[in-house]
């Protein structure tokens, strides 16, 4: 668990810039979220932060310590990639321990580590199989787990419910929100679902073009912010009376699908 | 849907025949002396066309066999790194790029081989190392082409993932990359051995007395009158191609999880 700042990242392909001046801090233990349409560079800014892209100028701390020069396998910013990325001729079991193995943790003392977070994850049952015997929803447990299990100082989330039906996108929701508070880890998450964004975010950056427009506490986001881009993305968000909230535009959505 | 099934059915069963036609051919051909048109059988059953093979040319058989799972395999190291290298590269440069390398495929291999000749003799350069870097020259291509298209997919974002939860260079080279590649590294070194295989020209015009292997032998057979022995040495070339594809499937096996069969 670690305090992440980044410092005026930017990062380009082919004098194309994707990332420009991205600035941000993240907490520990906070859940950071990421927000901002498609294409925007969202998916760039965790693969900056893990290592595997470079970026052109800027910086990115942790607990006050410069990654740039930390290869990125001894980074511990560990992502669950959108297409989780399991490997497929390993089991449940064995993609889990494939970080402790990196880390010298191997045979029964492995089995134990992944027993405990497999059961947290509630996918004790499904260690025996393989990724392709999984169903969608079971496969993104798969690489949550996998990415847990070594017990990251950050852990990062690419569009994590993306794909999934509305029972089960609302239940791992609410699993990673009690794994995030059970454990204390630092999260930055990236979405480009609003609602996704103001239930899970404790802060949320919007991104726009390459650029972090606005930042601010969730809570602060129920009023209109003042930054057209950021008031245009979340539109007219109504309260309930019990203290819940409703994106007008989706009920507009289900008064014209009757 | 069931009509689509039946339509298939019939395809396979039509392409079947019309592969397999020549086969029973040919088996008929390498157990008979003659078949006079007039006959409704073959006449004169013989093993002459196998004891031809087995005393004279079993040790080219094997040699070229093992020649060309050596080319192939020299296709695969060069391959692997190029199409990894080739995958970071975007837009018209790597289209270039990949242009240059899969040229040798379109060149004729007459012309490429005559001009190869002038200028290795030139350097001194002859006999079995001309005749191996020309056949990785027309192999390489086939081969890079299916590791290119392979590490272009998504599975090449896995081995990112491994080093992200802490693998170092090797560890996810050997227990992610290998197992995850190895179907396209089966399928590229199947195909730079069929290309090597099948090379004759190459060899007899670079190879001299040296570069004698088994294709050449065999097109020397089919323009012949022996059918006997051009059909024996047929399937004795089907037979040793199909050995090694067999042994590099059989390393596919290795990998795959327990009770799963290989597709394909």
């Amino acid at each position: 668990m670690a305090d992440l700042e980044l410092k005026g990242l930017t990062f380009g392909i082919n004098k194309k810039r994707i990332i420009e001046d991205v600035s941000f801090k993240v907490s520990e233990g906070e859940l950071f979220v990421l927000c901002g349409p498609s294409g925007v560079g969202k998916t760039t800014i965790l693969k900056l932060i893990t290592g595997e892209l470079i970026p052109d100028s800027g910086d990115i701390l942790l607990n006050g310590i410069s990654l740039l020069k930390v290869p990125m396998r001894k980074r511990g910013t560990v992502l669950v990639p959108q297409g989780n990325d399991l490997f497929p001729h390993l089991t449940v079991g064995k993609n889990a321990a494939f970080g402790l193995g990196a880390r010298h943790i191997r045979g029964k003392e492995a089995e134990g580590v992944v027993k405990t977070y497999a059961e947290k994850c509630g996918i004790e049952n499904l260690l025996g199989r393989y990724p392709s015997e999984l169903s969608g929803g079971q496969q993104k447990l798969a690489a949550i787990l996998r990415a847990l299990v070594v017990e990251p100082s950050v852990l990062l989330l690419d569009e994590p419910f993306t794909g999934l039906d509305g029972e089960l996108s609302r239940h791992m929701r609410e699993l990673v929100l009690k794994l995030q508070k059970e454990n204390g880890i630092t999260i930055v998450m990236i979405t480009h679902s609003k609602e996704d964004a103001l239930y899970m975010g404790d802060h949320i950056g919007f991104l726009f073009e390459g650029r972090l427009e606005f930042t601010a506490p969730a809570a602060d986001l129920f009023e209109k912010t003042g930054n057209p881009m950021v008031d245009g993305f979340l539109g007219e968000i109504v309260r309930m009376e019990n203290g819940g909230y409703v994106f007008a535009d989706k009920i507009l959505k289900s008064i014209t699908a009757g | 849907m069931k009509n689509r099934n039946v339509f298939g059915v019939f395809l396979a069963v039509v392409f079947g025949i019309l592969l397999f036609t020549p086969l029973v051919g040919m088996v008929i051909y390498s157990l008979f002396a003659r078949w006079p048109r007039e006959a409704y059988l073959p006449e004169n059953f013989t093993l002459r066309g196998f004891e031809v093979f087995f005393k004279r040319d079993t040790a080219t058989a094997v040699r070229s066999a093992l020649f060309s799972a050596g080319v192939s395999v020299a296709a695969l190291e060069i391959g692997i790194p190029a199409a990894k290298g080739l995958t970071a590269l975007s837009g018209k440069l790597g289209t270039f790029f990949e242009g240059l390398l899969i040229l040798p495929m379109m060149l004729p291999v007459v012309t490429v081989s005559i001009g190869s000749h002038k200028l290795f003799l030139a350097l001194g350069f002859t006999g079995s190392a001309a005749v191996f870097v020309m056949h990785l020259y027309f192999s390489f291509p086939y081969a890079f082409k299916i590791l290119y298209s392979a590490y272009r997919s998504p599975g090449e974002s896995r081995i990112c993932t491994a080093k992200n939860l802490g693998a170092t260079d090797m560890r996810a080279f050997w227990l992610i990359e290998v197992p995850v590649f190895l179907p396209a590294y089966i399928s590229a070194f199947v195909m730079g051995f069929v290309v090597s295989y099948s090379q004759y020209f190459v060899n007899l015009y670079l190879g001299g007395a040296e570069g004698v292997n088994f294709s050449l032998i065999l097109s020397q057979l089919l323009t012949g009158a022996d059918r006997n022995l051009a059909s024996v040495y047929s399937l004795m070339y089907l037979f040793f191609g199909a050995v090694v594809i067999g042994i590099s499937r059989s390393f596919q096996r290795l990998t795959l999880p327990k009770g799963r069969k290989l597709n394909g």
